[in-house]
């Protein structure tokens, strides 16, 4: 009975680490937050090492800038997807506003290209 | 004078302590003189087999002590070839940090040639110039 158990919870456990892993959503939202908190390795955490590469603490402070011109953070919105390649975007939204963001996923789930747009207001 | 009596009667004595076996022997000469030499030869023949006992009781320690010490030589020996053995591999594994150090350098360059190159693509790492789907300019990394 224990090991059943204790089966099932590994089980459990697993699956929810992979989703968690492989969830485009969670990895925008991640990383948008870490964006905000102009935090380099919260957002670099997902990236893939080319990517890495290219981000600065100075990058992240600018696009920092963008989103808290628009207030507190609230979350992301899926908008469009193309899983074929990788493409998800997402609507993040603020107090005054949302913003488009990005995301191409290279084939091993880690970040490609994270992108921020502002949007028209609807 | 006492002593040179004394002297004397230690002289006379010891002449007559000498006498007294050949007396005996001049009893019965012939066994005596057998007796004698078997006696000589047996004595002999002990001591040999002492000394032989104790020649081999020293051999056999000498050996052992022989065997300790060329043990003892081997043990150090064996001890110096580890050591330089094991400078050899420090020394090994030194060179292949520094070239894992030097390869890890040019994977760096080689990442900062690739990320300079996506810059000055189409794609700047923060740029207004590069626009989204819905022809707003966006900022951020990589090429979507």
């Amino acid at each position: 009975m224990r090991v059943w158990a204790a089966t099932l919870a590994l089980t459990i456990a697993v699956t929810a680490c992979a989703q968690h892993a492989a969830d485009p959503q969670t990895l925008a939202d991640d990383t948008t937050r870490g964006v905000y908190n102009v935090d380099l390795d919260a957002t670099t955490a997902h990236f893939d090492d080319a990517l890495k590469g290219q981000v600065t603490r100075g990058t992240i402070g600018q696009l920092s800038d963008e989103m808290h011109a628009l207030g507190a953070y609230h979350g992301l919105k899926p908008a469009t997807s193309d899983p074929d390649k990788g493409r998800y975007d997402f609507q993040a939204a603020f107090d005054k506003g949302t913003l488009l963001v990005q995301l191409r996923l290279d084939p091993d789930g880690k970040i490609g290209a994270y992108r921020i747009a502002p949007q028209r207001s609807p | 004078m006492t002593k040179r009596r004394l002297a004397c009667f230690a002289f006379a004595a010891a002449l007559a302590a000498t006498a007294l076996p050949s007396a005996s022997a001049l009893a019965d000469g012939a066994a005596s003189t057998r007796n004698i030499l078997l006696g000589g030869a047996a004595a002999t023949l002990l001591i040999i087999n002492h000394n032989r006992k104790v020649h081999q009781k020293y051999a056999e320690y000498d050996r052992r002590q022989a065997e300790t010490q060329s043990q003892a030589n081997n043990a150090q020996a064996a001890y110096e070839s580890e050591r330089s053995a094991y400078a050899h591999e420090a020394a090994l594994v030194a060179g292949y940090k520094h070239e894992v150090a030097v390869q890890h350098q040019e994977v760096l360059a080689l990442r900062h040639q690739i990320a300079v190159s996506r810059r000055a693509g189409s794609h700047p790492v923060v740029a207004g110039a590069s626009s989204s789907r819905s022809g707003q300019p966006s900022l951020g990394w990589g090429a979507l």
